[in-house]
């Protein structure tokens, strides 16, 4: 299920923002909406946003004014974080969600985003916004399904055995466009495997020779 | 037909002997001559008591070829230096018209040149009377060659027997050398050495029998002469510890000592540095330098003709300004060359001519050529300070960056104690133009009394001019009383503007906590009208959102009412006011923004009566209060306050002290007092500052002749400001 996130450290709006979209009636059918205060570190957002199927971002500039967790105040801004999505992933669509739309670093940061969302103008006119942000998320999570089903049909060839070396390719490319760790490069073919596979059973099967021949040795001096 | 110049013989004498003052200065320029030629060993010997009295001149420089005595040496007028300023070692060439090596003449008749260079010796000996005869070609005199010339050489720094140099011997002295000779040479020898001890990279021992004491090595006491000398070792870790030495008119010195961790001493916003640097100081909590461990002496010497012989003082400045970068005790250059684009590698030059602000202003920079400086550094504990592959300089990468930023520090605390002592030295350098106008008003009047006593006893037409003057005289005080009226108006009107910058600033830095509810109340309408239109409504939800938009419309209108209650009209006049009460209501109209910050204010104050400008006093509390939310946002730990306001009388005045304390990273001690001027903040893009509050604090202090002072606070480990404001 899609979701709109809000990162937001000031927690009486981020909610009544959430609340709202969540109504029956003003979103989608399908969509829902999530807000979080900033995570202690720029590397925390990923897994979240796999986690919750967030399509669309909505990134508030001011992250440090007040604080949530024991960690205590975020030192990093919108456009840091901004910027440290973009790096990992370059088609998730992202807003500036903010007062200060006009600010050096927002504006510098402006190629990184679907566009900057004045906060007072989204809350007057949340239905157009709410159809803007969601087309946009829309695309960019059928892209991601498709992809992902297109990667659960490469695997299984993979796991068959009955790979191309592009099959293995588009694979590799998908799982880096998705940030999935990479699976599919361990082993060239079924083969391969079984061969790794009977050389550890032999491992073990000498080790097992050389422990009972050692127990073996040992019973025998306590017999003396 | 053509024809050509020919050159009398004699015109050698008059180059030479008649044109080099004294026997002294020609000793000295063939020294000189040694130094251009990059010697590290210059042995001086002037012995007359023997049978057969010789001056002797050696070093251990580049020596000459017997092509180069020909055409370098034995051609008058020619100069290398004139092509190349500067020498391998990229020393300044002293001398550039090509006459300095005929000072021998001014010393004695009899000259023996022993040279050594390319693996050859080269001698020759010149009797300069055979110069004076008349009417003798200069050409025509032949100069005989020495057979196998023994050259005796000083040796090198490290003691191996040196490959190259020249050594001059000087027969047939043609003056006596006296105590008061040798005194004088010996004086200006230590014009070319440098003043600190343990560099050895130009050495001049001299030895003679005129005056035992003085024989030795050639030292330079302009260490101990400097006017602020500054000694800073950095461990390379954590601590810089620092010794400032002062030097007063008077012949004493003053000493003091400080230790500061490394984090106070640069912080880490104040310096511009690399992103990267930026990310791996915030991830430390303060700065770092890579440099490694760094020992800097710095040498202060303004012109002061009271302090210092000025043409002695030229002379020495002329060979050893600049901050030098010493490894392992050998010269790294050009860090510290005069004539050289990296040699300012402070780009003190560019910093001065900037802002030549004299040492009245707090902001005032040191000129390149009233610094002397070194720094020590060693190639194993400085490893991250690489040299360049262009086989001069270092690389420069964070690491020099570094090592920059601590010297340029050290620069400043030098600049700083100089504004310092000058403050104190020049009391009415303080003053306001209104008290300076009065003064003149009590000096007029005097003047005007004195008149006045002794009119009665002038002869008539004097006492005529003596009341003419007493007229212009008082026509003059009307004119003071009401220019002294007018200022004090100006006074009044500075005192509102301040108010009103107070307030702008204010708004400013809390703009963002004013600008969130103007945005959000819609928000929370919009959902409290959408939740009563669901089926069935939701009538208690809707009811929290209203009471959050009352919240903040309350938020709102109490900003309005802070910016209105500073520019009441009876806040613009001084008047009796009660100090504590004033102080709570700043604080409470200022709290709702501070807790949105999660900034968390403690307050203590007393009671407290005292007739004060209001405007004033505010503007003191808000800057204040303001910068403080600021600091405490620039740090990763929790955010306080605290604001102490009591009574307390200082030089017999009964005034208030208001003590504001912030969780911030704190006052790097280079910036204590810069901090008070216009446009200076430490404040960083992500966390701005107009660089205005603490000036306007400022400015009050002085028009009101209070008292500021910033240090930490021992228990926030941010600054604290103390300000004292006295009560009419």
């Amino acid at each position: 299920m899609p979701a709109i996130g809000i990162i937001d450290d000031e927690s009486r709006y981020r909610d009544t923002d959430v609340r709202n979209l969540n109504i029956q009636g003003n979103l989608p059918k399908g969509w829902r909406a999530i807000g979080v205060s900033p995570f202690p570190t720029l590397g925390d957002y990923p897994s979240w946003i796999a986690e919750n199927e967030i399509a669309v971002l909505l990134v508030d500039q001011e992250l440090g004014r007040q604080s949530s967790s024991a960690d205590g105040h975020v030192h990093y801004k919108g456009h840091d974080l901004v910027k440290s999505l973009r790096q990992r992933n370059k088609t998730l669509p992202m807003y500036f969600y903010t007062n200060y739309g006009s600010e050096k670093p927002v504006t510098q940061r402006v190629t990184d985003v679907e566009g900057i969302i004045d906060k007072k103008v989204f809350r007057r006119n949340r239905a157009d916004w709410v159809k803007r942000i969601t087309r946009k998320g829309k695309e960019y999570f059928n892209s991601v399904k498709e992809q992902l089903a297109q990667l659960n049909d490469l695997s299984l060839k993979i796991a068959k055995g009955e790979a191309t070396k592009e099959d293995r390719q588009n694979a590799k490319a998908i799982q880096i466009n998705l940030e999935l760790p990479l699976t599919t490069e361990a082993f060239n073919d079924r083969s391969e495997w079984l061969t790794r596979y009977e050389e550890k059973v032999s491992e073990f099967e000498a080790l097992r020779k050389d422990i009972e021949a050692y127990l073996k040795q040992n019973s025998q001096k306590k017999k003396r | 037909m053509t024809k050509v110049f020919t050159v009398d013989a004699r015109a050698i004498l008059t180059l030479g002997r008649e044109s080099i003052k004294d026997h002294t200065t020609a000793l000295v320029e063939l020294v000189k001559n040694s130094y251009d030629a990059d010697a590290t060993k210059v042995e001086v010997e002037i012995y007359v008591n023997g049978p057969q009295p010789y001056i002797r001149i050696a070093d251990n420089g580049s020596g000459m070829t017997e092509r180069q005595v020909e055409t370098n040496w034995l051609r008058i007028g020619y100069s290398e230096k004139k092509n190349e300023r500067l020498s391998k070692l990229n020393r300044r060439k002293t001398g550039e018209k090509g006459i300095g090596r005929l000072s021998a003449d001014r010393l004695g008749s009899l000259l023996e040149l022993r040279t050594k260079a390319a693996g050859k010796t080269y001698g020759l000996e010149i009797n300069w009377e055979q110069f004076s005869q008349e009417g003798q070609d200069l050409n025509k005199i032949l100069l005989e060659e020495i057979s196998r010339p023994a050259v005796n050489l000083p040796r090198l720094i490290k003691g191996q027997a040196s490959k190259t140099g020249t050594e001059l011997i000087i027969r047939i002295l043609r003056q006596t050398w006296t105590v008061t000779d040798i005194e004088s040479l010996s004086r200006e020898l230590s014009m070319l050495v440098s003043p600190f001890k343990r560099l050895k990279d130009f050495q001049i021992i001299l030895n003679t029998d005129v005056a035992e004491g003085y024989s030795g090595r050639i030292e330079s006491d302009f260490q101990e002469q400097a006017y602020i000398t500054l000694d800073a070792k950095f461990d390379g870790v954590v601590n810089v510890n620092y010794t400032v030495t002062i030097r007063s008119d008077k012949g004493g010195r003053k000493q003091e000592k400080k230790q500061e961790p490394l984090s106070q001493f640069i912080p880490s916003n104040i310096i511009q540095t690399s992103k990267r640097k930026k990310a791996e100081d915030e991830a430390s909590d303060g700065a770092r330098l890579s440099c490694g461990p760094v020992h800097l002496i710095l040498l202060f010497f303004p012109q002061k003709s009271e302090l210092f012989d000025l043409s002695q003082l030229r002379k020495f400045l002329d060979n050893n300004a600049g901050v030098r970068i010493y490894r392992d005790n050998i010269r790294v250059k050009p860090y510290g060359d005069p004539k050289e684009v990296e040699g300012d590698w402070l780009k003190l030059g560019a910093t001065f001519a900037a802002n030549p602000a004299g040492a009245r202003r707090k902001s005032a920079n040191i000129r390149p050529k009233q610094l002397v400086g070194t720094v020590f550094i060693g190639r194993d504990a400085n490893e991250q300070l690489v040299d360049s592959s262009s086989r001069e300089g270092l690389v420069h990468g964070d690491a020099f960056n570094d090592l920059r930023r601590f010297v340029l520090r050290c620069v400043r605390e030098v600049a700083i104690y100089h504004h310092e002592i000058y403050v104190k030295e020049n009391p009415e350098a303080k003053s306001n133009v209104v008290e300076k106008v009065k003064d003149l008003s009590v000096r007029l009047s005097d003047i005007r009394e004195g008149l006045r006593s002794i009119s009665p006893m002038l002869v008539r037409t004097a006492e005529e001019a003596a009341e003419e003057t007493i007229e212009n005289i008082e026509i003059a005080l009307d004119a003071i009383k009401d220019t002294v009226t007018s200022l004090s108006e100006l006074e009044n009107q500075a005192a509102i503007y301040r108010g009103l910058a107070s307030i702008g600033i204010a708004s400013a830095v809390f703009g963002h906590e004013i600008q969130a509810p103007i945005s959000g109340i819609p928000g929370f309408i919009i959902l409290a009208k959408d939740l009563l239109g669901t089926d069935p409504p939701q009538i208690d939800e809707a009811i929290e959102e209203l009471e959050k938009a009352l919240e903040d419309a309350d938020k709102i209108s109490g900003w309005g009412k802070f910016a209105l209650l500073r520019i009441r009209r009876d806040k613009r006049r001084p008047k009796k006011e009660n100090i504590e009460k004033l102080t709570l209501d700043i604080i409470e109209e200022l709290r709702p923004t501070l807790d949105a910050l999660n900034i968390d204010l403690k307050l203590k104050t007393e009671p407290l009566d005292g007739k004060i400008l209001p405007m004033n006093f505010e503007s003191v509390l808000i800057n204040l209060i303001t910068n403080a939310s600021t600091a405490c946002r620039q740090v990763k730990r929790s955010r306080h306050i605290k604001v102490n306001v009591k009574k307390k009388t200082d030089r017999g005045v009964r005034g208030v002290e208001i003590v504001v304390s912030d969780s911030g990273p704190g006052v790097a001690a280079g910036n204590i007092e810069r901090i008070w001027e216009a446009l200076f903040t430490t404040k960083t893009e992500d966390n701005p500052g107009t660089g205005l509050g603490l000036t306007i604090v400022n400015d009050v202090v002085e028009e009101m002749r209070g008292t500021r002072k910033v240090d930490r606070d021992p228990d926030l480990q941010g600054a604290r400001f103390t300000i004292w404001l006295p009560l009419q």
